[in-house]
């Protein structure tokens, strides 16, 4: 395999491995917002912005993974 | 129902002709803006010259909805109409969602996050356009970054593979790289990481400026007078701040490219119906996008402005209540 | 950072144009519109507190009205009271005095008749008296005279009188 082969497996795997955790964690944050708009839906509004908060929040992991991969792929690591 | 269906028929019919009156070239991905022409030694972008674009449209669009309010029209004031009527829409929404993150510094905040928002959310949909991105210059090769590096790199093992991957390889004087005249300007480095710096700057100028130097006491604290948790704690939060500034960037970078190519991808793999509901996700992800870079700009620069001393002794004291 | 495009003018033209932008939107979008709806929101409550107002001194107008109605109510009740007394009244002494009339007509009436009888009752006697003293001198077949003959009248006057 070639230096250059290498580096897109590793690229793609660094983005792929990374974006596990934080799939599974805007899961977690938005079942709990809509479980909690269930149960309390004149909160909507302020649930609705908290959650998307709460995504951002997991996914700038995702994110970060992203930019190592970029990094890896373009060869600036 | 019938809009939808005459929509798939013509999507189908497109899709086994189009190839019929020219050459589909295998989506050309490019990491970085493309530059048009350069006015001395500055380049000029396709980036940039979209986030010129984008900012004279926002300037005129202003300008035109509240044309009749700032010549004092006591009309406009008591019957919003029209543009007028959409923008306050906006503003007023804007504004009372920041005045539920922090009602007192609002007025302050504003501006910036008003602008943050606008200029993201409008630069996002600006990619959207037909005509954006796929409009373009074919030019000299040589002058197109990492991507054609490569792709020159790996051209030398196959030519004839790569010759008919872009769009412009049937040309034959010379000029073989594909340069999109325009290019959503969020889905450009340089746009994410200049509002990324001015939110870092923002958030830590409020910081300073309600604070004082007190606000350094957020990251570095004393070891021996809270611990050594604390301090690691505190460093933490040093750390966070900084990288702060590469999430902003690279998580509207990344959505908004990303989207961008996903779009290249779909319209590839079956023209102009597969990309389709793939636009209402990037309409989507673009509002998302430019509405959490203005609430977390917000959201830090609220948090920047909060004594830590104060949450630290209030949590303290809860504690103390709680046991 | 040169692979991802980034340069230093770039960025630094992204800036400037963000700022200029800024800049230009401050006066011309936001400064206008928060503006106008901080004058709205003014004129909204100055508007509600006037309606506030407008609907105290309505209730206070209401109430007086139905205070003078109440009065008006209550002095037409009093009237109609006093009238329905006097009424009372005066129908009492009409009763009365009719009352009075029939008993002093019913007494007068009783006066006359027993004034008549009377009087039919002394002529019926002197009748009598003359009758009993031609039949007497009738049967006796003599005239009496003088003294005799007043005696005899005077007693059977007498007689008369004790029969009745």
């Amino acid at each position: 395999m070639t230096d250059a082969g290498l580096r897109l497996v590793a690229a793609a795997l660094a983005v792929g491995l990374g974006a596990i955790g934080p799939g599974v964690g805007i899961g977690i944050v938005v079942a709990g917002a809509l479980q909690s708009i269930a149960r309390n839906p004149e909160l909507e509004g302020t649930i609705r912005t908290n959650m998307f908060l709460g995504i951002v929040f997991a996914e700038s992991l995702a994110i970060l993974a992203l930019v190592i991969s970029f990094m890896i792929g373009f060869g600036v690591l | 129902m019938f809009a939808v269906l005459a929509v798939l028929v013509i999507g189908i019919v497109l899709r086994f002709i189009a190839p019929e009156f020219g050459k589909v070239g295998k989506p050309e991905v490019s990491f970085s803006a493309e530059s048009i022409f350069s006015i001395g030694g500055f380049t000029v972008t396709n980036s940039l010259l979209l986030t010129v674009i984008v900012t004279i449209f926002l300037i005129v669009f202003s300008a035109v909805a509240t044309r009749r309010l700032r010549s004092g029209d006591e009309e406009a004031l008591t019957t919003p109409r029209g543009t007028q009527n959409f923008m306050e829409l906006i503003i007023e929404q804007l504004y009372t969602l920041m005045e539920s993150v922090n009602a007192k510094y609002v007025a302050r905040f504003f501006t910036l996050v008003a602008t943050i928002f606008l200029i993201v959310v409008v630069s996002s949909w600006s990619g959207l356009i037909p005509g954006v991105g796929s409009i373009g210059l074919c030019v000299a090769g040589g002058d197109h970054g990492a991507v054609a590096e490569a792709q020159t790199e790996t051209a030398a093992a196959e030519p004839h593979e790569v010759e008919s991957t872009t769009s412009c390889a049937h040309r034959t004087d010379g000029y073989t790289v594909f340069h999109p005249l325009l290019r959503a300007p969020t889905a450009d480095l340089n746009m994410t990481i200049a509002l990324a710096l001015i939110s870092f700057f923002f958030t830590e100028f409020w910081g300073f400026k309600t604070l004082g130097f007190g606000y350094l006491k957020k990251f570095f604290i004393n070891p021996l007078k809270h611990g050594m948790i604390q301090t690691f704690v505190g460093l933490i939060e040093l750390i966070s701040e900084v990288v702060r500034l590469i999430s902003f960037s690279f998580r509207l970078f990344g959505n908004i490219f990303a989207g961008e190519v996903v779009l290249l991808v779909m319209a590839y793999l079956f023209p102009t119906l597969l990309s389709l509901p793939f636009y209402g996700l990037e309409l989507f992800v673009g509002f998302i996008q430019a509405f959490v870079f203005a609430i977390l700009t917000m959201v830090f620069t609220s948090m920047a402005t909060e004594s830590h001393d104060h949450a630290a002794e209030a949590h303290a004291e809860h504690g103390v209540a709680a046991h | 950072m040169d692979k991802l495009g980034v340069n230093l003018p770039l960025l630094l033209s992204q800036l400037v144009n963000f700022a200029l932008l800024a800049f230009v939107l401050n006066v011309l979008l936001y400064q206008p519109i928060l503006k106008a709806l901080r004058t709205r929101t003014e004129r909204i409550r100055e508007s509600l507190e006037n309606a506030e107002k407008v609907k105290q001194q309505l209730a206070r107008v209401d109430a007086d009205y139905d205070a003078k109605l109440g009065e008006a109510r209550r002095e037409a009740q009093a009237i109609l009271g006093q009238a329905t007394e006097r009424a009372r009244v005066q129908e009492q002494e009409l009763l009365t005095t009719a009352r009075a009339n029939i008993e002093r007509m019913e007494m007068e009436a009783r006066a006359k008749v027993e004034q008549d009888r009377q009087q039919s009752l002394r002529g019926l006697q002197t009748q009598l008296a003359g009758l009993v003293t031609q039949t007497a001198s009738t049967v006796i077949g003599k005239e009496l005279q003088g003294k005799g003959h007043d005696d005899l009248i005077n007693q059977s006057i007498e007689q008369l009188g004790r029969l009745n």
